[in-house]
């Protein structure tokens, strides 16, 4: 094959690629596959539709950082349009792939909540090398689509390099033991038999753990002092004991002793360990591979407070390499005032050892920990108060231990890339705050639309209950579930006033309320049904909570059914409506039909220029990355965005919710039980309403030209505003095993278009 | 909110309160609607409720007459008892006004017949 002239189509070159034109045949020559032939018409379209995707991302560039420029020619920085925090890529996926086709790699800058990423090379040729091999042909790991790039004249500055540094009160001890004594002590335990390889379908592997001495309840976050395991300190580890006390390690032996073991994809969430429980020192020995501990500040004033770089809405982040055969040491605030954590994932990014700048990747390997620790007997003596919690006063408290319970079966999904930290209650509470209750009140006439078949399951469940039964509905939403089974006394409650009115309009008996503090009596339902609902509370203790007042307001016998979204929405081969496309316009599937597929950044949504990588932090509380609606769940706690529906053209009444001029509620009737004098009967499904925005000032109505007495505003010229919900999606078993701290029998447990599901019944 | 429904109520989720039933009902705008009269149904429903609490309930909203002080044996039997209890259960509601814990006076509001229930941070 002689080499012509290259076709247009074909620019930016491929490396290896020859184009000749033969009447109306173009041949490509690409590097993996080998001869190619297209039309020039579909190579043309091909290219043209790559030109489009990375013109969309360059004006996007334009739009957020205007001082930089796009180059026609290869310069040393590579603009990567459409990989970056937001769409979960992160430092390591996008040095795997650069580094499979090229090299010279200086620098990779991320910014917090933005879809694009730089690349700085050595030399514009190696930039070159990249970028033809992979714009618009190869993508990072995860991705369904290639990534677009384009050369640059520059690169912002990198708001948050990652900070190699120890904590105050850290130590890493190198070749703790020889590599004879690591073999040794690796083997110690017998983790059963190997893992099975690639992941099954939905089967999920554990981190495996082993206390000896005694035990260490993670749910609880505690150790049980009074009950010392059986299995005391293995005596083949003695000389190790005495080595950590000759040294100075701790100054006597310690008497607790917790093996975990890490395959590559695992880690363990952010923690403090209880002050109350251990005494200062915390070692932990790694064997096998090396990782990447993160440490982050959580608080806890003292003297060092004020050494502590970062403000207040910015607390830092440590990345520290442990090396196998090392000994780390946490005391003082590292022990007490700053979270360590794994990440699970393949890789980490570690500071080259050979040059000067740069990164490298660090595949995982199997990696077994040695966490060694001492009973505390008696008060926690740390300058700490506000973090403590041995000294039994209610105080603020500090991130808690991951709530992955050990051995059990509680799973931990290899897929979640970004550690999330747990917040305290008080944090939990203003997620829910900000994420759930006042973003059901600000959506609840749109959320009520699209929530109006109920699922099957469930309806058979409230008709199976006989005469006379009495019935809760918990967060009942719309009402969804209610006023079916004409034989049974049935009660709803959700914490969205706006809800409740739809409710009310309907005829049903409502009342606000939180999940966490029902206001009804022990014992006097005979049913509660929940349904999509604890998976909106942000940690285990409260979703706890709230399963236990269900339990609560039941009779001895009686039922409850539980509905919560699940982290699996593919099972086996079979994908959950959610995920699939809603091409045939199914109908009453469980989906947003007016949602993005894509997340786009709205006008009121903040991003702290902040430090965590994957995430999107929110002020002051917990990091939680923002989910991709209709794609699967790459962890278990995030935000999933909410596009509020702009009203319909043929709207002709306004219905100004919060219009105290009362432009009139449309009044929905499906049950003959009441008849309010003043209600019309409609049809039963409630109609838009403008959209209501928040807003501070006191305006004029648009629409009705009266004054909203409770500051909202009519904004139909306003672009869609998107909301964010807080969920912790569900892993499989992880429902049951929340009902097995109860009093309850389970008497289903199933999995239903993509939610897990529980019927329990209470024994007492 | 019918008086049904405020049978089941409690404070009880606000620390300090012990009992947080029943709680009294200071009623401003009432409103009577028609349910079809199920024999069978309110039978069923007696032995649920709290009756001491029903006619302190009724009483709040001034349906004292309709109900005797102690549920009389026999009561399946008795048509017009059931009749009346019927009406005082679930025709009659309360749309405005609130709820008050007999511990704390505590007032929980109700309006659009939807008490309101939820409790302050430092309440719980």
């Amino acid at each position: 094959m002689h080499r012509l002239p290259l076709c247009d189509c074909l620019l930016p070159q491929r490396a290896a690629a020859v184009c000749c034109r033969d009447k109306d045949t173009i041949y490509c020559l690409e590097k993996k596959s080998g001869l190619h032939v297209m039309s020039m018409e579909n190579c043309r379209r091909d290219w043209n539709k790559v030109k489009k995707k990375i013109s969309r991302c360059i004006a996007i560039l334009q739009r957020d950082l205007p001082d930089i420029h796009i180059s026609e020619y290869p310069t040393k920085h590579i603009f990567i349009g459409n990989a970056g925090l937001t769409t979960n890529a992160d430092e390591s996926s996008l040095v795997e792939l650069i580094t499979s086709v090229g090299c010279g790699l200086e620098a990779l800058t991320l910014l917090p909540g933005k879809q694009y990423s730089f690349a700085s090379f050595t030399s514009h040729d190696q930039a070159r090398t990249v970028l033809v091999a992979a714009h618009g042909h190869l993508g990072v790991q995860g991705s369904t689509s290639p990534v677009y790039m384009a050369y640059v004249d520059k690169v912002p500055m990198d708001p948050s390099p990652i900070k190699f540094r120890f904590p105050p009160g850290l130590s890493v001890l190198e070749d703790f033991v020889s590599p004879k004594e690591e073999l040794l002590l690796m083997n110690l335990v017998d983790w059963g038999a190997s893992p099975s390889t690639a992941a099954q379908g939905s089967v999920l592997k554990h981190r495996q753990v082993r206390h000896f001495g005694y035990e260490f309840q993670y749910s609880t976050n505690c150790v049980d002092k009074r009950q010392p395991l059986a299995q005391g300190m293995p005596p083949a580890i003695d000389f190790l004991l005495r080595r950590i006390v000759d040294r100075g390690c701790m100054p006597s032996l310690p008497d607790q002793l917790t093996v975990n073991r890490y395959l590559p994809g695992q880690g363990i969430p952010p923690h403090v360990d209880t002050h109350s429980s251990f005494t200062d020192e915390l070692l932990s020995l790694s064997l096998g591979g090396g990782v990447n501990m993160d440490f982050r500040y959580v608080g806890g004033g003292g003297s060092n407070s004020s050494t502590i770089e970062g403000s207040k809405d910015k607390p830092p982040h440590y990345v520290v390499y442990l090396p196998p055969r090392s000994l780390s040491v946490m005391t003082g605030p590292a022990r007490y005032e700053w979270s360590h954590g794994i990440c699970p994932r393949m890789t980490d990014v570690v500071a080259s050892r050979n040059s000067i700048t740069g990164l490298q990747l660090l595949p995982r390997q199997e990696r077994i920990s040695f966490t060694f620790r001492k009973i505390r007997h008696g008060e926690c003596s740390c300058q700490n108060a506000r973090v403590c919690d041995s000294h039994g006063k209610e105080q603020k408290k500090v991130s808690v231990t991951c709530s992955f319970l050990s051995d059990s079966s509680k799973d931990e999904s290899k897929r979640s890339t970004s550690p999330y930290e747990l917040p305290s209650d008080r944090s939990a509470a203003r997620i829910e705050r900000e994420h759930v209750l006042q973003v059901y009140d600000q959506i609840a006439e749109h959320f009520s639309v699209t929530r109006h078949k109920p699922w099957p399951q469930v309806l058979e469940f409230v008709l199976s209950l006989p005469r006379g039964s009495l019935l809760l509905d918990v967060g009942c939403g719309n009402g969804k579930y209610m006023g079916h089974n004409k034989q049974v006394f049935q009660v709803g409650c959700d914490t969205s006033f706006e809800l409740m009115k739809i409710c009310n309009n309907q005829g049903f008996e409502v009342l606000t309320s939180n999940c966490l503090q029902l206001p009804y009596r022990d014992y006097v339902f005979d049913a509660a049904v929940c349904i999509a609902v604890i998976h909106h509370l942000a940690t285990e203790k409260r979703r706890l909570a709230a399963v236990r007042e269900m339990v609560r307001v039941l009779n001895v016998g009686g039922q409850g059914l539980i509905y919560v979204w699940a982290m699996e929405q593919r099972r086996g081969e079979k994908k959950s409506t959610y995920l699939k496309q809603n091409k045939e316009g199914s109908v009453g599937a469980e989906m947003i039909k007016d949602q993005n597929i894509e997340e786009k950044p709205s006008p009121n949504y903040h991003h702290d220029r902040g430090v965590q990588k994957n995430e999107v932090v929110r002020s002051g509380a917990t990091s939680l990355p923002v989910h991709v609606n209709r794609t699967e769940f790459m962890q278990q706690d995030m935000l999933v965005p909410w596009k509020l529906k702009p009203p319909k053209k043929n709207e002709s009444r306004c219905e100004r919710r919060r219009c105290d001029r009362g432009c009139g509620v449309v009044h929905g009737s499906r049950s003959n039980r009441s008849q309010s004098s003043e209600s019309t009967v409609d049809s039963p499904q409630i109609t838009n309403n403008c959209d209501v925005l928040p807003s501070q000032e006191n305006v004029r109505c648009d629409n009705c030209h009266s004054k909203s007495r409770k500051k909202m505003v009519c904004a139909e010229s306003r672009p869609d505003q998107v909301f964010h919900r807080y969920y912790h999606v569900f892993k499989q078993g992880e429902l049951e095993s929340l009902c097995s701290q109860l009093n309850v029998k389970v008497i289903k447990s199933y999995y239903d278009e993509g939610n897990w599901c529980i019927i329990f019944q209470k024994s007492s | 909110m019918k008086l049904m429904t405020h049978n089941m109520l409690t404070s009880k989720g606000m620390k300090n309160v012990k009992e947080g039933f029943p709680l009294k009902i200071q009623a401003e705008e009432m409103r009577n609607v028609d349910i079809d009269y199920d024999r069978d149904f309110i039978t069923r429903m007696i032995p649920k409720l709290d009756w001491k609490a029903l006619v302190f309930a009724a009483q709040c909203v001034g349906h004292k007459e309709d109900l005797p002080d102690t549920l009389p044996e026999g009561y399946e039997n008795d048509n017009e008892l059931l009749k009346r209890l019927h009406h005082v259960l679930l025709e009659v509601e309360v749309v405005s006004g609130c709820l008050e814990c007999p511990e704390t006076q505590r007032k929980f509001p109700i309006s659009n017949g939807i008490p309101n229930m939820l409790l302050n941070e430092d309440e719980v």
